[in-house]
């Protein structure tokens, strides 16, 4: 071919090539840089709402928590002193100070034979000897369909204990009620069955997965106990305030005593006593305020002389803001003297005597929120509580409290605490070493 | 393009002819592709030996073609090339005797092409009109996204109890940064009944969503998200409050008062994202071809699932994303300072 | 809620609470008598009052406290009671009774010492004896009793009487506390005390021992003045519960079946009931009787307790015994056989009722029947001998 074809045809070639080029679809384009704002998309989807009965929770829940403990106490895990020969020896000393876990129970309540009457924790019978403990294993069984104004609610836990007598594990129904909401538009409910207090505001941390520390107050003795009976409830927001009034109103076989002081199960005097807490809460959106009232009157549940009355007064407050978390609250008991045996959770005891009592607690948490996967929070947290009290004739005991300790949230399960529970008797009880160290482990599902 | 050796004592111009027919070949394979796409002469050759033959054939062609130009001008469409998809359609309703039915439902898309055209104007560079080279006269205005874009679409399954519904779906590039998305239209959920609808919404970066309450007593919004902490305060019935999203990541909304609402609105930091139907179907439009991570969340998943996708020039289908419902519900709802809310207290 | 419901609701649910409250009826049995303790106060304060003292229904309206204190112009008075014990005339005081407790406690007494002397505690009392001794329970407590166990506290001796007012200070420092003898103290109104000075048997009409009326002790800041009545006079266990001896009152069962006192004095036991255990008397001093339980002891018809008066005869035999007798010595005492107040062989003959065993024997476990009441009743004539303190 001479020069002239050669030519023609990678001419040809040429257009032919340039034509199948334009035919091919265009090289990946040039990528948009980051700081090139995307058009807007094509499609905003406007959000996704599952049909109806499908996202709402089952009917049936079962949740709980496990609460595992390592604990010691000082001295023989008792406040008795070795030397105090008066009696009862419960009357002379706080008898709840070794408190070892959420629960309230204390190291040991062995008087060492001395009489007692009946001013009893519960006891885990540990005295100084460090144990791993199972605090408690806690059953919640709620049920409520998403449509009713019913909800059952029962609480059962698990307390393995063992005793030089042999194992003591008890089975405890701490709650089971029916809950009746009868106004959809209102914050209005009445439950009726075995119902936590109304007083105060420390029946609010009962629980170990729930308390920011580990060990009760001085006066939770006094305010945390349940009882059987009814309550009614009721809170209306005030919305130009930010606000909202509450009251609740029980009416129960016993105080919220804990049940080692007096017994819930049933009405021993044969006449209800009536609780009630009126509250206020300011509710901005850093800081919440909550102050409240509680007064209590009805006949002593521990004997059947009606005509032994008991009453408290209480007022509490409690502020959040910033991660700090503040609360105290002052509780007065007055028990008129019985006539009777007196009965508690732990049996029957001679003699029901007069008594009064008078104590507040103050505590303060700061939480940091890390914001990490397994460390979800950290609260150092300290308490102060004091108590004044008198068994009609006997001598007058004041002694104080300082908790401090540190919790850790991992994750949202998962709760490690330590806790040191530093117990001073200043007036009336004899000075012990009665200290206590405790830890817990709590899981929660 | 194949290069054949030069071989002793070949004469040039078998060389070129050569040359021309294995470029013809590759052209011709090129233009072959998409896959799937039949092309626009018919697949199916009829031959022709009567004149009712031959007349079939023509409708058989005519039919094709009214397909061609459809579905051809739909693909486009979708693939945000309006200007193609816009001559496509006008070519098909330039067809005689084209079917009601036909024109009944090109109209409205075209009208819709037409009008994308004008903002979003892509020049094929099948019109020889090299990018940036400025826009023919009466054309309209230069496209500020000259990308060619395509469809990325699946399935989400798993979810749980709840379903694959709901789940959001975004892309990032991994082959280099993705756009920063706009901020979204403004959108709303409301408090009905004492439930958030809708119960979850993702949402661009900047977008600002109104809390409608639409139940007759207070209700309030908080959420206590690192980063997206907020608290409407009491509001109550027929009030509206507004919030804007700007961290990305999931955000869980919460009511004070009514411990049993839950919503939850996912910022995301990409333009190309959407939320499953309920039967976990999604798609995406609008995605460059290219390499992409395909990111899933769902409230019932501990983590947000992931996946390499990777966008070819006509899209991606069949993407299947599987939902682990792994994520342990927490013990307590907590209030808006973060304490926790025990159902069985009642307040 | 609209608020006509909000406003009748919260009303009807405390009617209903109080409808609850108010409607219950309660019962009550003998067994379920109201637990008291009553002191020198409350018998005091019952005396002025002019009402009885709930005892049970045993006791019919109560026992009244005149028989247990005197009413005086300048002061009120213990009385002293008749009572024939281990077989002799003898004689208490009453400062303290219990309805319906089980037991009754020792609490702690304590005398502070600037040194330890064991065979001499009460030497070096602290400022000289001045130093008031120090209790903890006082008797508005449930758990306050007579009955105390004394412990030396072996203080500085540069301590004043107020450098200690509890005994939280005494064990916080430390002190050496030993224990001393179980005595009696009762805490007493500062009006009430023993008039005259030299109280006599009611019977014989002999001195009987005398208590000592005490400025008092500390007490929760106060000085509370108490009756010592003497020491080692009621035992313990190792539980501090003091030990309870009856002291039989004898009654006769009417037709109804209700008892009714002959008016005559008890007989006060010396150890617990049916438990045979001799009686504990060292030099010449009862170790019991301080503490002891009611118990009604049922009269057959064939007992009666003897009269003076109307047995002359009978006091005639006891003029002309070799050791002529004062028949006072057997007034009031019952005798199983009341027969024999007019045989030639009285009183030889009788079986008297005046010990705790002869008491047991004669009427056995049917005819002794347990009160709710028990009572401090320190013995302060005895064995026909006043009690020397």
């Amino acid at each position: 071919m001479n020069r002239f074809g050669s030519v023609a045809a990678f001419s040809i070639v040429a257009v032919l090539a340039s034509v199948a080029r334009a035919e091919v679809p265009a090289d990946a384009p040039p990528v948009a840089t980051v700081d090139e704002e995307a058009p807007p998309p094509l499609e905003e989807p406007e959000g996704y709402s599952p049909p109806e009965g499908v996202a709402s929770t089952p009917p049936l829940s079962i949740s709980g928590y496990l609460d595992v403990g390592f604990v010691k106490a000082q001295g023989d895990g008792t406040s008795f002193p070795a030397a105090d020969t008066r009696l009862p020896a419960d009357y002379g000393v706080d008898t709840f100070a070794t408190a070892v876990n959420t629960r309230g129970e204390v190291a040991s309540t062995d008087s060492g034979g001395r009489f007692v009457n009946g001013f009893l924790p519960r006891s885990v019978d540990i005295a100084d000897r460090p144990s791993f403990l199972l605090n408690t294993l806690n059953i919640d069984l709620r049920y409520q369909t998403a449509s009713s104004p019913f909800m059952v609610f029962s609480r059962v836990q698990l307390l393995p204990r063992h005793f030089a007598s042999g194992n003591d594990t008890r089975v405890y129904v701490e709650q089971a009620f029916g809950r009746f909401a009868p106004f959809a538009t209102r914050e209005l409910n009445i439950s009726v069955g075995k119902i936590d207090s109304v007083f105060g505001i420390e029946y609010l941390e009962t629980q170990s997965n729930i308390r920011t520390g580990i060990t009760p107050s001085p006066m939770a003795r006094y305010t945390t106990g349940t009882s059987v009976g009814a309550k009614f409830f009721v809170r209306q927001q005030i919305a130009a305030l930010q606000s909202a009034v509450s009251l609740n109103v029980a009416a129960t076989n016993s105080a919220p005593f804990v049940e080692s002081l007096q017994p819930p199960d049933a009405s021993v005097a044969g006449s209800p006593n009536v609780s009630a807490r009126l509250g206020y809460e300011l509710n901005l959106r850093r800081f919440q305020l909550k102050l409240g009232g509680s007064a209590l009157t009805g006949p002593r549940n521990d004997q059947r002389d009606r005509s032994a009355r008991q009453r408290m007064l209480g007022a509490d407050a409690r502020i959040n803001a910033f991660g700090l978390s503040l609360a105290g609250e002052y509780v007065d008991v007055k028990q008129d003297p019985g006539t009777e045996e007196k009965q508690t959770g732990l049996g029957t005891f001679p003699l029901a005597s007069g008594f009064l009592a008078r104590g507040y607690y103050v505590f303060g948490g700061y939480t940091l929120s890390p914001g990490w996967r397994l460390l979800a929070r950290v609260t150092l947290y300290g308490r102060y509580g004091h108590r004044h009290a008198v068994f009609t004739g006997f001598r007058p005991v004041t002694v104080a409290s300082i908790t401090g300790g540190l919790r850790l949230d991992l994750g949202e399960s998962v709760i490690l605490k330590g806790e040191i529970l530093r117990n001073d008797e200043i007036a009336g009880a004899p000075t012990v070493k009665n200290d206590v160290y405790t830890s817990s482990l709590v899981y929660s599902w | 393009m194949v290069k054949p050796r030069l071989g002793r004592g070949r004469r040039p111009w078998t060389l070129s002819l050569t040359l021309l027919a294995t470029m013809t070949a590759s052209t011709r394979a090129q233009a072959a592709a998409p896959t799937g796409w039949p092309g626009e002469e018919m697949p199916l050759p009829l031959a022709v030996k009567t004149p009712a033959d031959l007349a079939l054939k023509t409708e058989a062609e005519r039919q094709y073609l009214i397909f061609n130009l459809l579905a051809g001008g739909k693909v486009a469409f979708d693939a945000g090339d309006f200007s193609k998809a816009m001559k496509k359609w006008e070519a098909l309703l330039r067809l005689p005797e084209l079917p009601a039915a036909v024109e009944k439902v090109v109209r409205p898309l075209l009208a819709e092409a037409q009008h994308g055209a004008r903002d979003v104007a892509v020049l094929p560079l099948s019109e020889g009109i090299p990018p940036g080279a400025g826009a023919p006269i009466g054309a309209a205005k230069p496209s500020p996204d000259p990308v060619a874009r395509t469809v990325v679409s699946g399935t989400a399954s798993g979810g749980g109890e709840l379903g694959p519904g709901g789940t959001v779906v975004w892309l990032k590039r991994a082959d280099g940064p993705t756009p920063r998305p706009r901020p979204g239209k403004r959108r709303a959920i409301s408090q009905k009944n004492k439930v958030f609808i809708p119960r979850v919404l993702a949402v661009t970066a900047g977008t600002t969503v109104d809390f409608r309450n639409d139940d007759d007593f207070f209700h309030n919004v908080f959420s206590l998200n690192d980063g997206a902490k907020f608290d409407t305060g009491l509001y109550q019935a027929g009030t509206t409050y507004s919030q804007t999203f700007s961290k990305p990541g999931p955000v869980q909304l919460l009511c004070n008062i009514h411990a049993s609402m839950v919503a939850y609105v996912y910022v995301v930091d990409s333009p190309y994202y959407t939320q499953a139907a309920g039967n976990g179907a999604f798609i995406i439009k609008g995605v460059p071809p290219g390499e992409y991570e395909l990111s899933a969340w769902h409230e019932a998943s501990a983590n947000v699932v992931r996946k390499r996708v990777v966008v070819r020039p006509e899209g991606a289908t069949g993407v299947n994303v599987a939902i682990p419902a792994d994520k342990r519900s927490p013990p307590f709802v907590p209030d808006k300072y973060g304490k926790p809310r025990q159902p069985n207290v009642g307040y | 809620m609209n608020r006509t419901f909000r406003l009748w609701l919260l009303p009807t649910l405390l009617g209903v609470v109080a409808a609850v409250t108010g409607g219950c009826e309660q019962s009550r049995t003998a067994d379920d008598e109201p637990r008291r303790l009553y002191t020198l106060f409350d018998i005091q304060e019952a005396l002025h009052d002019s009402r009885p003292i709930p005892a049970g229904p045993e006791f019919g309206a109560g026992i009244a406290p005149d028989t247990i204190m005197t009413l005086g112009a300048s002061g009120d008075s213990l009385k002293i009671m008749a009572a024939y014990s281990e077989g002799a005339p003898a004689a208490y005081v009453t400062t303290d009774l219990w309805t319906n407790f089980p037991e009754v406690w020792v609490q702690p007494w304590y005398v502070l010492v600037s040194a330890w002397n064991e065979k001499a505690p009460r030497d070096n009392k602290l400022g000289d004896g001045t130093t008031p001794a120090m209790i903890d329970v006082g008797p508005k407590s449930a758990f306050y009793s007579p009955f105390w166990l004394i412990l030396y506290a072996v203080v500085d001796p540069r301590a004043t009487a107020d450098t200690y007012s509890s005994s939280r200070q005494l064990i916080d420092d430390g002190a050496p506390l030993h224990p001393g003898a179980p005595w009696f103290y009762t805490v007493r109104p500062l009006s009430v005390g023993l008039v005259p000075a030299k109280p006599l048997h009611p019977i014989l009409g002999v001195e009987v021992g005398n208590v000592t009326l005490s400025p008092g002790a500390r007490f929760d800041g106060e000085i509370i003045p108490y009756v010592n009545v003497g020491g080692n006079n009621f035992r313990y266990d190792d539980k501090l519960v003091v030990e309870e001896v009856p002291l039989f009152i004898f009654v006769r069962r009417e037709s109804s079946g209700a008892p009714t006192r002959i008016g005559a004095p008890g007989v006060v036991g010396s150890s617990p009931l049916f438990s045979r255990r001799p009686a504990e008397v060292v030099g010449g001093q009862p170790r019991f009787g301080a503490f002891t339980r009611f118990y009604l002891a049922y009269l057959p018809d064939a007992a009666a307790a003897f009269d003076p008066a109307a047995n002359p005869a009978a006091v005639m035999r006891l003029g002309a015994l070799a050791t002529p007798v004062d028949p006072k010595i057997y007034q009031g005492r019952v005798a199983a056989n009341k027969d024999c107040f007019g045989a030639d062989t009285f009183p030889a003959s009788c079986t008297w009722l005046d010990s705790q065993q002869r008491v047991e024997d004669a009427l056995g476990h049917a005819g002794i029947e347990r009160t709710q009441v028990s009572a401090a009743t320190p013995l302060v004539f005895y064995g026909g001998k006043a009690i020397s303190r």
